[in-house]
């Protein structure tokens, strides 16, 4: 608890309960900034809700509670008051399955920044250009700025979305198993990528594959089902943690 | 921050629409209610209708709405579950089997005016029954076709395929499959459409007005030709259209009253199916 | 495999009924038009240019009823649209799913009554309103056509409502979250996102009302004021909303058509009304439902 300065996002005794039904319970941890931090656990745990609670996208999902408390950069995050769009601006997310809007590149890349006003619009061409090359898409897109984005591969789509997100300059990125739709080779490129953003961002990453997050996380936490209910077990370094589970098995 | 206020002002603005909808319900069920309590009495539905409407009640009016919705059901029933088996069932997934859907979207679309017009040319004037209760049941009977058959061929089209391959994997021929399986397991289709078709069919007046009904003089029909019967929709009708006797005015509401509660608790029992169906088709 | 080759009785028999239901359609068409087919050789075009409606000269032209139609049916939409659209998105954005289903009922039941029902509150209530409001224009009644747009607009709601609700849920879930997780409110994912992918479906929903309220009878019939051969001065002009006119369903609604059946042509003419109704209102729902069944182009 002594080095809170450094942590960027915090979460204290989180339980999340859809309707009747418990789904996580006290989960405690602390992601230091410009790390990336590892989400793994078998399927059904609560990964990809504990993700959704740290940019409180699951106040869309009716029947959801969220008790205990979150903190970005020291603030809370949960509270009616918080500005819950505002917050999603700085901790953006990136979804299992690629979800782009189905018009051009060019649109799609620019969706959130031309939306928060944060950028001149003159300005928005090099925004993009910026985020398309730190995903390494603009040499694939360049010539293709205009068409629709639906017609490129789903990795494509994938590094698009993430571009997408950094165009709007978040602090922290949060992943739900961004290469699970992808295959090898496309995975890899992002995980490139992740090792890339680190530093300057935060990331937190859900994965089901050990090997990866060896390769990309600095430190991983182990979601485990305790009498039902997803709940962290064990957080530390990945090759440690990832051992300790191989043996439990 | 102005964005915060867009928000808020666009919330408000399709808030305010939804508000005037569910409001402009609660005006409407609630003028009806007020004005036609009054007249429903033991009387009102017991007695047969006098002195063109001023007094008595609507005891043959509803037994002839009533003949009339149990005609269409028995024309449109096995119409609809026909034509739903050819479209869902040996036709699936071809260009007829689509063409056969659009068909019946068209002919839903088609105003139940020209249905009455139709059936008054053919049956009326070319086959000489003149009005009766027969035409205004095959009538109302086509106009829901539609209506019946898309809510049978929704439920067979969402039927989860193992069942028939199941049933195919027995053996089982296609007849079989469809007498076996595929009816029993959407039965409840059949039953929420007819219930909405009712509900439509019972309060119509267009298709009937030239067709089947009459406004007076009519109890029990006899036999086919010339053997009108009075229907709840059409006293409406016309007795709105003199509506300055008070005594008139208080009967007309309570038969609106009536074919209100009438329509309204037809289609509340197919809703909850209806709702669910709905839900499930669009993931939600 | 032999085990098709015999057509068994339950095809045979839903065959039979299949083809008895879409011949009687064609049949209806056919009959519409055979015995329309004097008064097209008799007027031909002008039938539609005509101003004047007078059958005891055999003048039969039907402008100002087409006027009356489109004029009463723009109204409607102009007064169910925003409404309409307006409660889908609200129902379908906005509410959680209890209170969207709350919603969804309230417009079902308001769907469920009948247009007679409908033409009575017009009767009684709302061509009073429409007289006191329409003074400063000096009408001759509440019966206008004016009167008839208001009420067919309240009965299109539930359609428009049930539609673009239907339009809007087909765009994915997966759309909005993604929108949502950039940071953009509510209201920008439903016009930025949602609105541009359920458009086909909400043109669509405006097609089916729009053949709805042209066809609409009953209510129509009983609040317009059924005035023969009323031709505006000026297309443009709006005068004509607060005075009586007559559409194509209520001039064939009414008694006349009881007068016509003595006299070829004039019966003509009003089966011919039928039939320009019907390939209207046919050709509309047709387009409609073709563009609804363009799906929201999105993996
Ligand atoms: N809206 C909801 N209502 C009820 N239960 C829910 C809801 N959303 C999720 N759950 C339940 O919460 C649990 C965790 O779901 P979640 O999607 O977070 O798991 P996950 O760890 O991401 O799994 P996977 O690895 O398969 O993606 C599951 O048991 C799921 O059924
Ligand atoms: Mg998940």
């Amino acid at each position: 608890m002594s080095d809170s300065a450094a942590s960027i996002l915090r979460l204290e005794n989180v339980s999340v309960v859809a309707g009747a039904k418990p789904i996580l319970r006290g989960v405690t941890l602390d992601v230091p900034e410009g790390s990336v931090f590892g989400l793994i656990g078998p399927s059904g745990v609560g990964k990809s809700t504990l993700l959704k609670c740290c940019n409180r996208l699951t106040d869309l999902i009716p029947g959801l509670r969220v008790e205990g408390s979150i903190t970005f950069r020291g603030q809370s995050v949960l509270g009616r008051r918080i500005d819950a769009d505002a917050l999603r601006a700085k901790i953006g997310i990136l979804f299992q399955q690629p979800a782009v809007f189905p018009r051009s590149i060019m649109a799609n890349v620019l969706f959130g920044v031309s939306h928060l006003g944060s950028v001149p619009r003159r300005e928005l061409p090099m925004v993009a250009e910026r985020a398309l090359r730190e995903v390494a898409l603009w040499d694939e897109v360049k010539d293709r700025l205009t068409s629709s984005a639906i017609y490129l591969s789903v990795g494509q789509q994938q590094r698009l979305c993430l571009a997408r997100t950094l165009a709007t300059n978040p602090d922290v990125i949060l992943m739900d198993e961004p290469t699970s739709a992808l295959d090898p080779q496309a995975s890899e490129v992002i995980e490139q990528l992740i090792l890339r953003l680190r530093g300057p961002r935060s990331v937190v990453i859900v994965t089901h594959n050990f090997a990866q997050a060896r390769r990309v996380c600095d430190r991983v936490a182990r979601l485990a089902l305790v009498h039902n209910i997803g709940t962290v077990v064990e957080i530390g370094n990945p090759a440690i943690v990832a051992a300790a589970t191989r043996e439990e098995e | 921050m102005r964005r915060r206020l867009t928000d808020i002002a666009f919330r408000t603005a399709t808030g305010l629409c939804a508000c005037v909808a569910c409001g402009l319900l609660v005006v409407i069920v609630w003028a009806i209610c007020q004005r036609g309590w009054p007249a429903l009495s033991w009387r009102f539905f017991t007695e047969q209708i006098r002195l063109v409407g001023a007094d008595g009640g609507i005891f043959y009016n509803v037994l002839g709405t009533g003949i009339l919705v149990l005609t269409a059901l028995a024309v449109s029933a096995p119409l609809a579950t026909a034509i739903a088996l050819v479209q869902a069932v040996y036709l699936r997934g071809r260009p007829l089997g689509a063409m056969l859907g659009l068909f019946l979207q068209v002919l839903n679309g088609v105003p139940s005016l020209l249905f009455g017009l139709i059936g008054m040319i053919v049956f009326v004037q070319a086959l000489g029954w003149g009005k009766s209760w027969l035409i205004g049941g095959l009538v109302l009977g086509f106009m829901i076709l539609p209506t019946v058959c898309v809510a049978l061929v929704e439920r067979i089209a969402a039927l989860p395929s193992r069942y028939v391959e199941a049933a195919a994997g027995l053996g089982l021929r296609r007849s079989q499959i469809i007498r076996s399986v595929i009816l029993p397991q959407t039965k409840g289709g059949l039953i929420t459409g007819s219930l909405l078709g009712l509900a439509r069919a019972a309060g119509e007046t267009a298709p009937i007005m030239f067709t089947a009904t009459v406004f007076a003089g009519a109890t029990v029909p006899r036999g086919v030709s010339e053997s009108p019967v009075l229907s709840l929709p059409y006293h409406i009708f016309i007795l709105s259209q003199d509506s300055f006797d008070p005594a008139v005015v208080t009967k007309v509401w309570g038969a609106a009253l009536t074919l209100l509660a009438l329509v309204c608790s037809l289609s509340l029992i197919a809703l909850p199916a209806r709702l669910k169906n709905h839900e499930e088709a669009n993931n939600v | 495999m032999s085990r098709w080759k015999r057509p068994s009785v339950t095809l045979v028999v839903c065959a039979l009924l299949t083809l008895v239901a879409v011949f009687a359609f064609m049949g209806m068409l056919a009959v519409f038009v055979a015995q329309s087919a004097p008064v097209w050789r008799s007027e031909g075009w002008s039938f539609f240019t005509q101003k004047q409606w007078f059958y005891r000269q055999q003048l039969f032209g039907i402008a100002p009823m087409l006027y009356g139609t489109v004029v009463v049916a723009a109204v409607a939409l102009l007064v169910a649209t925003p409404a309409g659209i307006g409660t889908a998105v609200f129902a379908s954005e906005f509410l959680p799913r209890r209170a969207r289903l709350a919603v969804k009922v309230a417009i079902e039941l308001l769907a469920g009554i009948p247009s007679v029902v409908y033409g009575l509150l017009g009767i009684v209530l709302l061509r009073d309103w429409i007289y006191r409001a329409l003074q400063p224009f000096d009408p001759l009644s509440g019966d206008t056509l004016l009167t008839a747009g208001l009420l067919v607009g309240v009965m299109l709601l539930p359609t428009l409502m049930t539609l673009s609700d239907d339009a809007l849920r087909s765009v994915p879930a997966s759309q909005r979250l993604a929108a949502r997780g950039l940071g953009l409110t509510a209201t920008e994912t439903a016009l930025r996102v949602t609105l541009p992918q359920a458009w086909p479906g909400l043109l669509g929903a405006l097609l089916l009302a729009g053949g709805r309220a042209l066809g609409e009878m009953i209510a129509v019939f009983l609040v317009v004021g059924r005035q023969d051969n009323q031709w505006p001065e000026s297309l443009l002009s709006l005068r004509p909303m607060a005075e009586a006119g007559q559409t194509l369903s209520s001039k064939l609604g009414g008694p006349e058509i009881n007068i016509a059946y003595g006299d070829p042509l004039h019966w003509a003419a009003m089966v011919a009304l039928g039939l320009v109704l019907l390939v209207l209102v046919a050709t509309l729902t047709l387009a409609g439902t073709l563009i609804r069944r363009r799906k929201p182009h999105a993996p």
